[in-house]
């Protein structure tokens, strides 16, 4: 009883000595409970219950609470592995005075547990107050404009200090196995035990280029893949995808740990090192790279997801509402066949329907000639269907997001919801031609290219043209459409009404389906509208639309769900950024101990103060920020690659978000930075052992 | 010539009650080219005096001078430039930067004297030659066995051609082989480039290296001995003293010569 009753004085006395360079990384853990806690209270929240009956908001919740649970163990035991090393020769004095290891365990264990269930605490706390504001972000993001007054959950309070103390219990078995594991003659000499590299001058040479080469092959790799294919474990190019990321991952790793050890090598062994006085920072920094390679890999990949996280959050934010917000206030279109029924189910439910205009279609067999058609059509010849420049306009005046269009007599804008072709410059793009089936039509040439769709994109079979108006009346088709398009006032755009009509236009029998027979010279190609599935041939394709379409449900539906997938998004990686670099910060800030006894043997040397504060400052910034702009640099490349690929990528708010991921890396530089120089200086150079 | 004045120096540790004074009130000179010991049993403030000597800690009353100049006023910038330029430093755990090859820790401290790069090699090759360093240029510090690493501490200390070497306990952490061959490196470096050297120790052995000793006890100079005779006259000389003083016996000499 006495001797835990003074293993808990010392684990509080240490807890004490500790705290002020743990400050930022207990918020961070504190910051992770919070959010954990406001996940969690979330699924009691009845708004957002009622919100997402529909929807997978839930699940997208809990799949940020796991992230948070597991990320949270990988930085704690990884935070505690550093305390651990800190610790070392305190650990190795114990050792041999003849404390029992797993009294040790148990000092470091409760000096530890005391830092986390403060942060836990402290978490709750900030759980509790910002319940609400969570909430009511989340609610903004899903474009519910509800207020929300729920912010406490006793099952919330006590799941996540569950989670959290089994997290704690988790890290500690595992600080108690490297505990056990320590060897005492390592501990007490560190500098027998550091070893320089042993590996053949050739096979570090070797090794040192291997980097480098990984990193530009996969570069280059994900340049060459095809990223529209979806991503399936079993398809050979996602295999490849995978051996990409490996490989990447690999040469991130062989940089640190070979490629910048022996750049430094390099540089210090040159002339311009001798004169400019770098050996001893450039020597220090090459041996911080080599020592810490795993951290600084792994604050690469952690660098390189949270910019991929945010660029892909800023990708949906601003294309999927883009999206969302180019067909408004377009809220109902529908075929002539179906409008009466559907105009008269609405009107009987209370609705009022405000016409907006109407266009004819028509489709006729095409082919598209010049470079690249074959990617822009998804094969050459295809049905599209057409609309005249006059109709083009009038939709255009209600809905917003349409370009404005001049067309000249043997002109088209050619209108595709498909993205293939964005993948192709405009210059390139606009050197096809449209060839018509239909005797005595000129070709017309593809003046521009949209993928906004006059009143939306639903009821259309697939590509669309806008020729001008004379070239319109030439063509002759005998399925015509006329499309109409309403704004439904006196009716919620989400109502369980509204939600049915939906559902009941992607009945098969409500559908339009068409038949084209492909033929390559377009002599024999022939359309035809069909209610029966064709038997299915080579050159037989089919089509099908929706015959109408009601905009509310399923926009409703996916503002929210985006607004989710965001918000999660977002946080996840501004957590994630944040936690990992109050990790980094503590690995670095651990070293000091090691380097301040080098650092005071250069002051006895006669190296003044502030130049060897300037010394610690290059070397810090060296070894905090080559991994980060690594990371963000990693980042950007895959965002640039995939996201051209995505069409029209925000471009701008990613290097905002980007900027942001920075600074909180340029935030704890600074921090690591400060602590690293008050460490250095309390150690007086008098207090170096001389005897 | 004068190298060294040490004039009524003290330094106090703690305060009030816990006052301790290591040094009280010590004056004495060291000559150009002097190699002297310093001695005295446990906590007499040997290394107190050797911190204060060589800039590293200042006196709480008194003046030192070193090389003419008088250190005990001089700003910490300063103080580091007169390090760099005029003093060298031996310690007992050898002090080497571990990320620094054997090379790179003899020629660090160089480039911040700016000194030409021909300089430089002429320098290294002397130093590797007198103090057997050649083959050791490329290898890091934990290549090295104690001997060799002072051995290279030696030759960093002398590379800046100092006017003075502080050496703190050089042969505490070596072998007698190792140590005897590091104080004829001392010796023959002291005799031959005129170098002035002031070496902390408590082995009469190691101090019967040196041409004179001075002896301190409770901070406080005790006595003086100056090498007339032969070495083993000398360690007797000290041996005595150090009776007196206490601690040290005549087997020492015996077991190790």
């Amino acid at each position: 009883m006495g001797v835990i009753l003074v293993i808990s004085k010392i684990a509080f006395k240490n807890f004490r000595q500790h705290l002020a360079g743990r400050v930022l990384y207990l918020v961070a853990i504190a910051l992770l409970v919070m959010i954990s806690y406001d996940c969690l209270t979330t699924f009691e929240n009845p708004i957002i219950l009622k919100m997402s009956r529909l929807n997978p908001i839930l699940g997208t919740l809990l799949i940020l609470l796991v992230a948070l649970l597991v990320f949270s163990l990988l930085i704690i035991f990884y935070a505690n592995r550093f305390f651990v090393h800190q610790r070392h020769s305190e650990f190795g004095l114990l050792i041999v005075s003849g404390l029992p290891r797993g009294r040790i365990a148990w000092l470091f264990f409760l000096e530890t547990l005391l830092g986390e269930v403060l942060a836990l605490l402290m978490g709750l706390v900030l759980g509790l107050l910002t319940n609400k504001l969570f909430a009511m972000l989340l609610l903004r993001f899903m474009g519910i404009s509800q207020e929300t007054n729920h912010w406490w959950s006793l099952i919330g309070l006590r799941d996540v200090s569950v989670a959290y103390l089994v997290i704690f219990a988790i890290v500690g078995v595992l600080d108690a196995i490297r505990i056990f594991q320590l060897r005492p003659v390592r501990l007490l000499n560190p500098e027998q035990s550091a070893s320089q590299p042993l590996t053949a001058p050739w096979l570090a040479r070797f090794l040192a280029w291997l980097g480098p080469v990984l990193v530009a092959g996969s570069y280059l790799a994900i340049f060459k893949l095809n990223w529209l294919k979806p991503f399936r474990l079993a398809d050979r190019a996602s295999l490849n995808t995978l051996l990409i990321f490996m490989a990447l991952l690999l040469g991130v790793w062989f940089v640190f740990r070979d490629t910048l050890p022996q750049l430094c090598a390099r540089l210090r062994q040159s002339k311009w090192a001798y004169r400019h006085q770098r050996i001893l920072d450039l020597a220090m920094t090459g041996s911080e790279f080599r020592r810490h390679h795993q951290s600084l890999t792994l604050t690469t990949v952690f660098v390189t997801a949270s910019v991929v996280l945010l660029g892909i959050a800023a990708v949906s934010y601003a294309d999927n509402y883009r999206d969302l917000d180019e067909e408004a206030p377009v809220d109902l279109a529908v075929d002539q066949a179906y409008h009466d029924q559907v105009a008269q189910e609405i009107r009987d439910q209370g609705g009022q329907l405000e016409r907006l205009t109407s266009i004819q279609v028509k489709a006729v067999p095409a082919q598209m000639i010049g470079p690249h058609s074959r990617e822009i059509m998804g094969q050459r010849n295809m049905p599209v269907e057409v609309i005249s420049l006059a109709a083009y306009r009038r939709v255009q005046r209600h809905q917003r997001g349409l370009p404005p269009l001049q067309l000249q007599d043997r002109q088209a804008l050619y209108i595709s919801y498909n993205f293939q072709y964005q993948k192709l410059p405009a210059q390139v793009l606009r050197q096809n031609k449209i060839r018509f089936a239909q005797p005595g039509l000129p070709q017309l040439t593809i003046s521009d290219y949209s993928r906004q769709y006059p009143l939306g994109n639903s009821l259309f079979y697939a590509d669309l043209l806008v020729v001008p108006d004379a070239f319109f009346d030439q063509l002759q088709t005998a399925p015509a459409r006329q499309l109409t398009g309403y704004r439904i006032k006196k009716m919620a755009p989400d109502s369980a009404f509204l939600r049915k009509i939906d559902q009941a236009s992607f009945a098969s029998k409500n559908l339009r389906k068409m038949v084209y027979h492909v033929d390559s010279s377009l002599r024999r190609s022939w359309l035809k509208l069909s209610a029966t599935r064709q038997k299915k041939s080579a050159n037989l394709i089919s089509y099908s639309s929706n015959s109408y379409s009601v905009r509310g449900p399923f926009q409703v539906m996916l503002r929210r769900f985006l607004g989710v997938v965001i918000f999660v998004i977002v946080l996840l990686a501004l957590l994630m950024t944040f936690a990992w670099a109050s990790v980094f910060s503590l690995r670095q800030l651990s070293q000091v101990e090691q380097n301040r006894f080098d650092y005071l043997t250069m002051k006895k040397l006669g190296v003044a103060e502030d130049e060897l504060l300037r010394y610690s400052d290059r070397q810090n910034r060296r070894v905090f920020l080559t991994p980060v702009l690594f990371g963000i640099a990693n980042g950007l490349f895959i965002m640039h690659f995939v996201g051209w690929h995505l069409d029209h990528l925000p471009l701008k708010l990613l290097y905002l978000l980007t900027l942001v991921v920075f600074l909180v890396y340029w935030f704890f530089y600074l921090f690591t930075a400060y602590n690293y120089r008050r460490l250095l200086r309390t150690t007086q150079i008098s207090t170096q052992r001389l005897i | 010539m004068r190298m060294a004045e040490v004039k009524q120096v003290s330094k106090n540790f703690g305060a009030r009650q816990n006052l301790v004074r290591a040094l009280n009130n010590i004056s004495f000179k060291i000559e150009r080219g002097e190699f002297v010991g310093v001695m005295g049993p446990s906590g007499a403030g040997k290394t107190t005096l050797l911190n204060v000597m060589s800039t590293i800690d200042q006196p709480t009353m008194g003046r030192i001078y070193l090389a003419g100049q008088e250190i005990t006023t001089l700003p910490e910038r300063d103080l580091a430039e007169f390090r760099r330029n005029n003093i060298g430093f031996i310690f007992q755990d050898f002090n080497l930067l571990p990320a620094l090859s054997v090379r790179e820790n003899l020629v660090m401290i160089l480039s911040m004297l700016r000194l030409p790069a021909d300089q430089v090699e002429q320098r290294l090759a002397y130093f590797s030659e007198r103090l057997n360093l050649a083959e050791l240029m490329s290898r890091y510090p934990n290549e090295l066995s104690m001997g060799q690493k002072q051995r290279v501490a030696a030759a960093r200390a002398l590379m800046t051609r100092p006017q003075i070497v502080f050496a703190d306990e050089p042969t505490g952490s070596l072998d007698s082989k190792s140590a005897t061959e590091l104080l004829q490196y001392l010796a023959t470096i002291n005799l031959e480039d005129e170098t002035t050297i002031m070496m902390v120790t408590h082995d009469a052995f190691t101090a019967s290296y040196c041409n004179r000793i001075i002896f301190i006890k409770d901070g406080a100079l005790y006595a003086e001995v100056v090498r007339s005779g032969s070495r083993r006259q000398f360690f007797h000389q000290i041996i005595d003293m150090q009776a007196a003083i206490g601690g040290g016996n005549l087997s020492d000499f015996k077991n190790r010569l």
